[in-house]
């Protein structure tokens, strides 16, 4: 009958958030959010680096697909994850880890310092193998350091980042190219495996006349050099040619290094662009002109660059792929005069390095796509060199997969059986979304255009920590929702009445069920219900319990023991001088929870939980008034005495007026004395 | 006969009063109020534990005013006795002599001063009028079993024009008369307006015709009992013009005696209307005063039975 | 559905005084649903006899146990292993399940925690109603739905008294006179012609008995 014996049994399988099951290498967003919303800034960025030794990099040039999937998203806005993952990235410092153990003698080399090539680094080290990383170039990070500009991640932070990396124990070898005088061969005599990450670095070009010109640049090298602090030479008038991360970055860089204006020409629509949308409408601010639907014929000029002709293009109807074929519109040709072309259409790897050792098609390594295998045994690949240019989490997420295949190829492991499979929580329904509470995203400040232009500084400047707090409090932390055991369910409609959110519906079995997509986790039902048959995985029974003892102990010498609940979503103070416990809205105390305490012989508990009309769900506050009143009257009954609880529901996102309920409940002691409780022998459990 | 009954039917305007037994075995306070109506009313209506506090038995009472040379209204409720102890009671009560006999549901054990009793209300009033006069008409208990003497009660019963819709009041009243009920007594009339139209309807249905209908008055000794009235009590219906008799006046008690006047000779003029009973509940002195103010003394007599 | 509440905790405390062993059982039926006797009260229960235990410096030894049904011999028999531990029961249900414990353990001391309030329904969250008294000859048809013998204080056929005041009745202003409610609803039904007899008082021949029914078909003996 007690509830926690049938967790373990009775619990169907559990839908996970979407935000996670969207994130190539899943992340445990929902839970590092949450650590956010509590002020919990440390045990955030250790969830984070659980998965993701990128935290800094990742908050900032992350392509986000766990923001398309959140779910907040279908109520107004999406948690801004990546710029909290940045925030506490950027606010925890001293985050080096030790170096773990070496646990097995098989030895791994990694080419290719880029997110790929560190990740698989990073994983491997941390599961025990000694890890050798080469890399061609005389510094760290491959595209992160090479491709993206600084603007967008500076330096110091990827510096920082790929220290911390290797600070774990990881050999490194810089200017050391796979070439004749280290070949796979000779690395195969010294490692039992080899990860393969060198990206792809070579441009493509547009192959149409005039391409040969003085004045026309290739976007990989153009921002090669910028980032390497070397000279370019570019006109006043530049035309860039694509439509990815890469033509933005080009376009954007090229009005910081003296451009005067810069034209965008892509041939599809900007929804069909592939770059990213923050970045297509910083470029817009930055006053990058985009010349969509647009197509080069040919570069014009004697010598040197003197225009682009171009033909505008149409858009036919989606095809059966859903794609768009764009077609040229006849006669519709027009000459921009620019003096500069950057062509930024792709880039792919240079497989020459690979002397055929290894096969490849159409410039990308061919691997297993399972395993990540080449055509050699023992060597594996991933990142760009397999896919062609991506973006940084999919590398990162290739890396990782990469070290488990290793892992499983040395040790002789099923691979699978290291993967986590996954179910993804579905849509909101649309009347839920109707009764949510809109709130809106808190927005990231950036620096102004004119402090842009002017120079590399990064233009996107973070969260402050209140910002921080009260966007992570926009998560609804989905799938933590109850879930009812129905072998102790007595379909009594309880839950079905009590829910803020009218979830809950009795079938026709008489049994109660919750629709895990919609369930907010407010426990409210689980509090009230007279069966105690609803449970919430992440708030269980027993948690409480712990908490409050632990708080006793720590607290044994002081004057009085008094524990104090506080409301998650009324502020991130800390708690430390005030032995108090925070529970994401006190709605879900019950009343034995509440009374817990007092049994562990606490002289007093006292709640705040957050303003009236202020609850992140709808009215646990009010709830839980009822239910304290209830327990007074209890304690009354039981001569322990009402007055030794306390609960205020008071809106202080500054956490300033529990120190001053504190102290008031301490002044009602003074007067009580101890708890009658204290006097006798019998000792609780 | 009933010397209240021959009076009405012989078409007089009929006046009653109401003693209220003390809440002890005190036979002397019966006999001093009993003195003091004694010639101003045709009848006396002897409370049943009224507002469910216990007082000595209305029948016990009503036999001694009958030792008097009174006559009394035994009232007898639905609250405290099923319907074994009603029939026997109902025997017992013509058997020492008493003629009317008022029947009521009863006010609710809660009001009184014995809240934890259990309410009886095997019957309601109307079952308990249509018993009497089954008992009275065709010599029969409610089970149907025959007796050889029966108990002749003038039934009376009661109404509250005043309370819920007036429709629904009137048709209760229809109730009550195809029960059996010959008198009626109704709660006391302030608003005469509003008393006026349950009238007519009563009339439209031709109830009048059917039953004596005596309206009840009581006179306000001030203006705090007025508003009391107005305010605190249920099925009480007190218009402000009333009450700012009351509060003009220097003589509070004289004013309430002359509103009670008032309210009798307005009274005497509704069709239908064909006496008053008089509440003067522990100011029984009142009474003398109403009743030749109002003209109605002295009070005719029909004789002896 | 039975209705039910736990009776004060001083009450029981002086029914299970000098009793160390108790075994606390919850009944999850009807008086579950109205938070009487489900595993949560019975929980709470047990968490205020283990806090004045506390205070009395009196150890007390509870378990506690969840039955389908107390009013049926067959659940209440699965108690049988805990019972030896115990020194009496503590039964949360209505007065019928206090009973069947009672007669299946003879042995044991039986305390009822609960006092059985009503046959009755909830009007909203937290707020239970008496709607039936189980007066064995149901009237509803010539009542709009509406009893009168469980929602009239005064059980009246004949309604409504004089005290009816504003549709309330005269012994509360929250309680609805039922009479009221019944004239209002044969009204719109434009049934009032329902109202026109006088109805005959009640016969509670059978309510005077102890209430048995006996279907021969089922009988197994």
């Amino acid at each position: 009958m007690k509830t926690s014996s049938y967790l373990k049994t009775n619990l169907k399988e559990r839908r996970d958030p979407p935000c996670r099951v969207a994130c190539p290498i899943k992340t445990d967003v929902r839970r590092y959010v949450s650590f956010i919303a509590q002020g919990e800034f440390e045990e955030a960025l250790k969830t984070i680096r659980e998965t993701n030794p990128f935290p800094a990099v990742c908050g900032r040039i992350c392509a986000r697909p766990c923001e398309s999937a959140c779910r907040r998203g279908e109520v107004e806005e999406p948690i801004a994850i990546a710029g909290l993952k940045r925030f506490v990235a950027d606010y925890v410092k001293n985050s080096i880890f030790p170096a773990p153990p070496i646990k097995y003698r098989e030895k791994v080399a990694v080419v290719g310092s880029g997110p790929a090539g560190l990740a698989c680094a990073y994983d491997l080290r941390m599961l025990g193998y000694e890890v050798t990383l080469y890399e061609a170039e005389s510094s760290l990070g491959g595209m992160l350091r090479l491709g993206v500009p600084s603007y967008r991640l500076p330096r110091p932070v990827l510096e920082r980042e790929v220290e911390e990396i290797l600070g774990i124990g990881i050999e490194v070898k810089l200017n050391s190219p796979l070439n004749s005088s280290l070949s796979l061969e000779a690395l195969l005599d010294e490692f039992h495996a080899i990860f393969i990450a060198v990206g792809a670095h070579q441009n493509l070009k547009l192959g149409i006349e005039g391409e040969s010109l003085k004045g026309v640049l290739d976007g990989v090298r153009f921002l090669r050099k910028v980032n390497l602090g070397e000279e370019v030479e570019i006109g006043k008038k530049v035309a860039i040619v694509g439509g990815g991360n890469t033509a933005v970055d080009a376009a954007r860089t090229a009005l910081r290094v003296g451009a005067e204006s810069a034209f965008l020409l892509y041939r599809r629509s900007k929804e069909e662009m592939p770059a990213s949308k923050e970045e297509i409408k910083k470029a817009e601010e930055e006053g990058v002109n985009f010349n969509l639907l647009t197509s080069p014929l040919r570069i014009l000029g004697e010598k040197k660059v003197e225009g682009i002709e171009c033909i505008k293009m149409d858009l036919e109807a989606p095809d059966e792929s859903g794609r768009r074929r764009a077609v040229p519109r006849e006669g519709s040709e027009f000459v921009l005069p620019v003096d500069t072309v950057i062509v930024a259409i792709g880039h792919a790897l240079d497989p020459s390095f690979l002397h055929g050792k290894i096969e490849v098609k159409k410039g990308l390594i061919q691997v297993d796509p399972e395993t990540m295998m080449t055509s050699r045994l023992g060597v594996f690949a991933g990142g760009d060199a397999v896919t062609g240019p991506s973006n940084v989490i999919e590398a990162i997420a290739a890396g990782k997969r990469a070290a488990l295949s290793i892992h499983s190829y040395l040790r002789g492991i099923n691979l699978s059986s290291l993967l986590r499979t996954e179910k993804p929580l579905e849509s909101l329904s649309f009347s839920l979304k109707e009764k949510l509470k809109k709130k809106p995203r808190e927005l990231i400040p950036t620096l102004s255009l004119e402090e842009r232009l002017k120079s590399f500084s990064e233009v996107e400047l973070g969260y402050s920590k209140e910002n921080a707090v009260k966007e992570a409090q926009r998560c609804m932390n989905c799938g933590s929702y109850a879930e009812v055991l129905s072998d102790l369910c007595i379909g009594c409609l309880t839950c079905v009445r009590v829910c803020p959110y009218q979830i809950p519906r009795v079938n026709e079995g008489g049994i109660a069920e919750i629709n895990s997509r919609d369930c907010q986790g407010c426990g409210i039902c689980v509090a009230e219900c007279p069966a105690r048959a609803i449970v919430l995985p992440s708030f269980p029974d027993h948690g409480v319990t712990v908490e409050v003892k632990k708080i006793l102990q720590k607290n044994k010498e002081r004057e009085f023991q008094i524990v104090g609940f506080f409301c998650t979503f009324n502020s991130y103070a800390s708690l430390d001088s005030l032995q108090g416990i925070k529970i994401p809205c006190l709605g879900k105390l019950s009343i034995y929870q509440i009374l817990k305490p007092f049994h562990l012989k606490a002289d007093a508990v006292f709640l705040v939980g957050c303003g009236n009309n202020n609850c992140h769900f709808i009215h646990g506050n009010s709830r839980v008034f009822r239910r304290v009143e209830y327990v007074k009257k209890i304690l009354n009954d039981l001569g322990v005495g009402g007055e030794r609880l306390e609960i205020w529901n008071i809106d202080d996102p500054r956490g300033e007026v529990y120190q001053e309920k504190y102290e008031e409940v301490k002044g009602r002691l003074r007067g009580l004395g101890p708890s009658p409780l204290k006097a006798c022998e019998v000792g609780m459990s | 006969m009933s010397n209240l009954e021959k009076l009405l039917r012989a078409g007089e305007f009929a006046v009653t009063a109401e003693l209220g037994p003390p809440k002890s075995a005190d036979r002397g306070v019966i006999e001093e109020k009993a003195e003091i109506l004694k010639g101003f009313a045709d009848a006396i209506n002897i409370t049943d534990c009224q507002t469910a506090v216990v007082r000595l038995s209305s029948i016990a009472s009503a036999a001694i005013l009958t030792s008097l040379g009174l006559e009394p209204i035994a009232q007898m409720t639905c609250r405290d006795r099923n319907r074994i102890a009603l029939q026997s009671d109902i025997l017992g009560a013509w058997a020492l002599g008493i003629k009317n006999i008022l029947l009521l549901t009863g006010d609710h054990p809660k009001f009184g001063n014995h809240p934890e009793a259990k309410g009886v209300f095997d019957l309601d009033s109307i079952q308990l009028i249509q018993m009497v006069k089954q008992m009275k008409e065709e010599k029969k208990f409610l089970n149907g079993e025959e007796m050889k003497v029966e108990p002749k009660f003038f039934i009376g019963a009661v109404e509250n024009p005043f309370a819920g819709s007036l429709a629904l009041r009137a048709g209760r009243l229809a109730k009550k008369v195809a029960a059996g009920a010959e008198f009626l007594q109704t709660q006391i009339v302030y608003n005469l307006e509003k008393f006026s139209r349950w009238m007519e309807l009563v009339r439209e249905q031709g109830l009048d015709e059917k039953i004596f209908i005596l309206a009840g008055v009581a006179p306000i000794k001030s203006v705090g009992m007025a508003k009391y009235m107005q305010k605190k009590v249920p099925g009480m219906d007190v218009p402000e013009e009333i009450i700012s008799r009351m509060e003009k006046t220097t003589d509070a008690k004289a004013e309430g005696i002359q509103i009670c006047i008032d309210i009798i000779k307005a009274l005497k003029e509704i069709k239908g209307v064909k006496g008053v009973h008089i509440m003067a509940i522990e100011w029984e002195e009142a009474v003398p005063e109403i009743v030749r103010g109002a003209g109605l003394y002295p009070r005719p007599s029909m004789g002896e039975n | 559905m039975i209705v039910a509440e736990l009776k004060p905790f001083s009450e029981i405390e002086e029914m299970i005084k000098g009793k160390q062993h108790l075994l606390l059982v919850g009944c999850a039926t009807c008086t579950a649903i109205c938070f009487a006797s489900g595993n949560r009260e019975v929980s709470l229960l047990d968490s205020q006899l283990k806090l004045k235990s506390l205070m009395k410096s009196k150890e007390v030894f509870t378990s506690e146990r969840m039955l389908k049904r107390s009013c049926e011999h067959e659940f209440v028999e699965e108690l049988g292993s805990f019972i030896e531990k115990s020194e009496a029961i503590l039964s949360l249900s209505c007065g019928v399940g206090v009973q069947t414990i009672a007669d299946c353990f003879p042995e044991i001391e039986v305390y009822p925690a609960l006092n059985t309030l009503f046959i009755g329904r909830p009007d909203e969250s937290g707020v239970w109603k008496e709607y039936c008294q189980a007066c064995t000859d149901c009237l509803l048809h010539l009542t709009a739905g509406i009893c009168p013998i469980a929602r009239c204080a005064k059980g009246l056929l004949n309604g409504p008294c004089g005290g009816s005041q504003e549709g309330k009745c005269e012994v509360s202003p929250d309680i609805p006179c039922a009479w009221q409610l019944i004239y209002d609803r044969l009204e719109t039904r434009g049934e009032l012609h329902l109202l026109d007899e006088i109805k005959k008082p009640k016969d509670w021949s059978k309510k005077n008995l102890p209430g048995r029914v006996i279907r021969e078909d089922l009988l197994l003996r």
